[in-house]
């Protein structure tokens, strides 16, 4: 693993230096950023397209409303404010919608979840189904993950060996940046 | 894969395999693009994904207001042919999910 890097330098100001990382990205890099927002905008609604959400994250990441931690690189930071916007839409349409919330604070018991977002987690996770239909250890490792298992357990309850277990999550990682990067399927 | 909580499965999964995607190799980034029979560009053109990359740079003057911006509200100011390495680190989070390893089995993070 290579050592973490701070993408900002300590001498520079943060929001200069986030401008110089997302210029230095390079095609790959945004095709994986491309992938990331296509997957995370499964955790939103319809109406919200991939492109919104990742320029959205960049606006962020600029105007200095998310600051970067210390050696997180540009693409994980963007991804980490894409979440984010994601949990900021549905705590907003609690509160809009007027459905009582236990707690809106991250780390402490999620409040149950309002229709229209059990609604469209249950259509994006019959969504990821669809994609790995035909894969029984891709769907078994899906299962396993949704259902917040480790690696070993989802191996020990699907009885998957370690090789099988590691060159499924590469068939999975392969079938996921092809849709990322090239094919609508949402 | 029906859940108790799907929003919270949901989450769970989105984070496992948005880390796989973080740490898929550059090289197996550029296999499939070949495979699509399509450039890089013509990829991201998609969208504008590339013109998205240098709007309201606060190195070219122009910064939005937060407070009166929503999703998909960002201007988009051109940007064409990047070139470049993939030189932006970014960490390798593999082994922080159970996608990769067993640093869940470790006590290392949480789930």
């Amino acid at each position: 693993m290579q050592p973490k890097r701070r993408i900002v330098p300590d001498d520079e100001d943060s929001t200069a230096g986030i401008a110089r990382a997302l210029a230095a990205l390079s095609e790959t890099d945004l095709l994986r950023l491309k992938a990331i927002a296509r997957l995370r905008a499964r955790d939103l609604p319809p109406d919200v397209g991939w492109s919104d959400l990742l320029n959205e994250a960049v606006a962020r990441a600029l105007d200095g409303t998310r600051q970067c931690p210390p050696g997180v690189g540009i693409i994980a930071f963007l991804a980490g404010i894409m979440r984010s916007i994601a949990s900021e839409h549905w705590r907003r349409l609690r509160r809009e919608t007027g459905i009582f919330a236990l707690s809106d604070g991250e780390g402490e018991a999620d409040p149950a979840p309002d229709p229209e977002r059990t609604l469209a987690a249950v259509q994006a996770l019959a969504t990821l189904d669809a994609l790995f239909a035909g894969d029984l250890a891709a769907s078994q490792i899906l299962a396993g993950l949704a259902g917040g298992l480790s690696a070993r357990e989802i191996r020990e309850m699907y009885s998957l060996s370690e090789t099988d277990y590691d060159s499924t999550r590469k068939r999975m990682r392969r079938l996921l940046l092809k849709h990322g990067i090239a094919w609508r399927f949402r | 894969m029906t859940a108790h909580r799907p929003d919270l499965a949901l989450r769970r999964l989105l984070d496992a395999l948005e880390a796989e995607l973080l740490s898929a190799p550059a090289e197996e980034i550029r296999a499939l693009v070949a495979e699509t029979g399509m450039s890089a560009q013509a990829l991201l053109a998609e969208a504008d994904i590339i013109t998205a990359f240098t709007t309201a740079s606060p190195l070219e003057g122009e910064v939005g207001d937060a407070e009166h911006r929503r999703v998909g509200g960002m201007p988009q100011p051109s940007r064409r042919n990047r070139k470049g390495g993939d030189s932006t680190p970014h960490p390798d989070l593999r082994s922080d999910l159970p996608l990769k390893g067993e640093a869940l089995e470790s006590g290392n993070v949480k789930p």
